[in-house]
């Protein structure tokens, strides 16, 4: 069951039972590569959990423009979000914190923005959960990105460079992976990507 | 499934919906199930209960005052409830969901313009969209030495924030600070209130009352109206803003310390004042609360009587937390400031274990960079940080608040301690009985204190349920003792107003009278604050 955030933040999710492997290949060339890079205003990570700096070292490697953020993103929003969604900048894509997340996601409705896919990831016991909400597509590559690596912080940012965003109705299935990264935060990180396509809540004409 | 206004066909309602598309443009007109969950109430108290969840059936967003005019004059004609929202970001408090389910949400986040600022008179007049963002990035801009009086988020709107008689450390109350609204009515009439009835009106924000019945009020906490325009008096950038904190090992001096910071305030020297007992707090497990696991506190809090003053003094002088405390916030110019603090000194040295603590200074104008993170709200720099506290929320969590204003009284804190521990003890909560601990009271009214507590909603529907039942008794008890909630989350609306229920609930009949006047067709809103048109009243739960 969707949490009440989850409902709201991720639109119409609903519960996907996925009865076959997931088989599509890995995408990822480096050309690809630059293309999703070209895509993304910026990308997020959190210097303070090393999982998102994984996640932002692959990023970089891939060509995205990283930029690093904490829990309080007032003036990440003020000084870099704002003015790029007001001149029509297109999506972002991160490893957060919850609550830098979800300032970020409602913030960037006002601009016309949806979440393309989002994942939370936690640990469980000794394993990593990450419990996402995306499109069938994202969630097959997801599946076979989790499944192919051991380094999930680098499989999600390959993940963000291999789907292009898009956005609509979100499904839901969560993935176990083994701890591979240290995960020193006691709170859940979020990756996402958050695109245009969407109208409502939208602030400007 | 979107859920449609009850008693209106698929057919009228579509019917309705185009009509409305002609107004605002399909860009602006959201009915798809995507697009209307996106006004879900992202804390509803109703998680996993979609019977019960308040829901839009679709929402629009005009541009304009005649917009809205026509929109309301549309769901008249087809008998369609409105549900207004600003920027709909009050959470905890319902957000964009309406109070009453197939409602229309009407989003009035695109009339963002702030109207004026005039500095010399010291007031703006801004619509509705307009954040505190919005606020504090156009006085940067144009150079105006006003602080926004901003709660934290600062993502919501001044003008919803004030409707909802929301507070901020600037200057405690911002409904004080309201001077004229522009109203459009239930029929789509237009009004304006105080000196703006006068058609060629230059004080429309120099003078609040005008001639006759002072009418802003009514569109408070209400649904009379759609507030379009609202004109605030601002505050100035002082020099220098300052707080000061006194402390006490002793739990008897919290009477004497409470006492004199309320007299402070009532020299006006004060801007807001706020009185606990870190000790028996030092447990609680509330939002932004660090708490701490002190088995002999948890074990005194649950004592019969709650422990005697010399136990809880013995406690704090172990832990080496304050029994009492009072905490004072004063601004203007530097020579005032640094007076007052030396007044107040000498105030609280009559006291006599009583330590007095002068908090860091901050001297405007202000480099924002150089300020504190968890002071730049009460500076009037807005943010988004306040995310950061919610520990005991968990990161997919929601929250409500029971928001009770007892007197700035000892006595009545103890008591209002006493009486809605014991609510929860009688439930069995122990998890909620443990995040109540001891609550101390925030100052934000000049007469009175809130106890602020947040109720947690969790993915687990059984604890939720018995949690709104544990809310309603708390408004219930706290009613019994004089006690009653000055805001609250929709779902709680007529629980709260049943509260207010002098002479055979005067208040509400009467709000319904004029409900009724204003509102013939009960388009605006129906329930908020408990008051029903005359067509649903049956629905009060």
């Amino acid at each position: 069951m969707a949490t009440r955030r989850e409902f709201t933040q991720w639109g119409m999710a609903s519960t996907l039972v996925l009865t076959a492997a997931p088989t599509i290949a890995a995408a990822g060339t480096s050309r690809a590569a630059r293309r999703s890079a070209a895509a993304f205003h910026t990308v997020l990570f959190d210097p303070r959990f090393e999982p998102s700096r994984r996640f932002a070292a692959e990023m970089q490697r891939l060509g995205a423009p990283v930029q690093a953020c904490d829990a309080n993103v007032t003036d990440l929003w003020n000084c870099e979000l704002r003015p790029a969604w007001d001149a029509g900048a297109a999506a972002i894509a991160g490893m957060t914190v919850f609550a830098a997340y979800f300032a970020i996601e409602m913030m960037a409705r006002d601009a016309g923005l949806r979440v393309a896919w989002r994942a939370d990831h936690r640990r469980v016991d000794n394993q990593m959960a990450h419990r996402f909400a995306a499109g069938r597509g994202t969630l097959l590559h997801a599946g076979r990105l989790l499944t192919a690596r051991g380094d999930w912080p680098a499989a999600m940012a390959r993940l963000v460079m291999t789907v292009p965003p898009r956005i609509g109705p979100l499904l839901q299935r969560e993935f176990p992976t083994p701890r591979t990264a240290a995960f020193t935060a006691p709170e859940t990180l979020v990756s996402f990507v958050l695109a245009r396509g969407d109208r409502s809540g939208r602030r400007t004409a | 499934m979107i859920k449609l206004p009850a008693g209106i066909s698929a057919r009228k309602f579509r019917t309705a919906l185009e009509q409305f598309r002609a107004v605002v443009g399909s860009e602006h007109l959201y009915d798809s199930e995507e697009d209307v969950a996106m006004y879900r109430d992202a804390y509803t108290p109703f998680h996993g209960e979609p019977d019960k969840e308040l829901l839009a059936s679709a929402a629009l967003a005009p541009e304009s005052t005649a917009q809205v005019q026509e929109i309301v004059r549309i769901a008249n004609r087809h008998r369609i409830p409105l549900y207004a929202v600003s920027t709909g970001r009050n959470l905890g408090y319902g957000g964009s969901a309406p109070s009453y389910s197939g409602s229309v949400v009407v989003d009035l986040r695109r009339m963002n313009k702030v109207l004026e600022v005039n500095d010399q008179a010291g007031y703006c007049v801004v619509e509705p969209g307009v954040s505190f963002f919005d606020l504090y990035r156009y006085f940067e801009e144009h150079r105006h030495s006003f602080m926004v009086a901003t709660p934290e988020p600062g993502w919501g709107s001044p003008i919803g924030n004030a409707l909802e008689r929301g507070v901020s450390g600037v200057r405690g109350e911002n409904f004080a600070a309201v001077c004229g609204m522009e109203v459009v009515l239930g029929t789509g009439e237009l009004l304006r209130t105080g000196m703006g009835a006068v058609p060629t009106a230059k004080l429309w924000q120099g003078y609040r009352y005008g001639f006759g019945p002072y009418l802003d009020g009514l569109f408070s906490q209400s649904n009379f109206g759609i507030v379009t325009k609202m004109g605030f008096w601002l505050v100035r950038k002082p020099e220098v803003r300052q707080s000061f904190l006194v402390t006490s090992p002793r739990s008897d001096d919290f009477a004497a310390l409470i006492d004199t910071i309320q007299g402070l305030r009532d020299e006006g020297l004060i801007i807001t004042s706020g009185a606990g007992m870190p000790i028996r707090s030092s447990t609680n497990r509330a939002v932004g609360n660090p708490y701490r696991d002190f088995p002999e506190v948890i074990a005194l809090l649950a004592k019969p009587g709650g422990g005697s003053s010399s136990e809880w003094d013995q406690v704090a002088r172990d832990r080496k937390l304050p029994a009492a405390q009072a905490l004072g916030v004063l601004q203007g110019p530097a020579k005032v400031v640094a007076a007052t603090i030396e007044h107040a000194r000498e105030r609280f040295a009559k006291i006599g274990a009583a330590s007095f603590v002068e908090l860091p200074a901050f001297r405007f104008p202000l480099d924002p960079d150089a300020v504190p993170e968890n002071q730049k709200t009460g500076l009037g720099i807005p943010q988004l940080w306040g995310f950061n506290r919610l520990t005991l929320q968990g990161p997919n969590n929601g929250h409500y608040y029971f928001s009770p204003n007892i007197a700035a009284q000892a006595d009545d804190i103890h008591r209002a301690n006493a009486v809605l521990r014991k609510v929860i003890a009688d439930t069995g909560d122990e998890a909620m009985l443990l995040q109540w601990g001891w609550q101390g009271g925030v100052g934000f009214s000049p007469k009175c204190y809130t106890i602020l507590m947040d109720f947690v909603v969790y993915p687990d529907v059984a604890l939720n349920q018995r949690r709104r039942e544990l809310f309603k008794r708390m408004v219930q008890a706290a009613a019994e003792n004089g006690w009653a909630e000055y805001r609250g989350a929709p779902a709680f609306h007529d629980t709260i107003m049943d509260a207010y229920s002098f002479n055979d609930h005067a208040l509400r009949r009467f709000s319904e009278t004029i409900k009724d006047a204003v509102d013939p067709n009960g388009i605006l809103s129906p329930g908020r604050s408990g008051i029903w048109p005359k067509h649903l009243r049956g629905k009060r739960s």
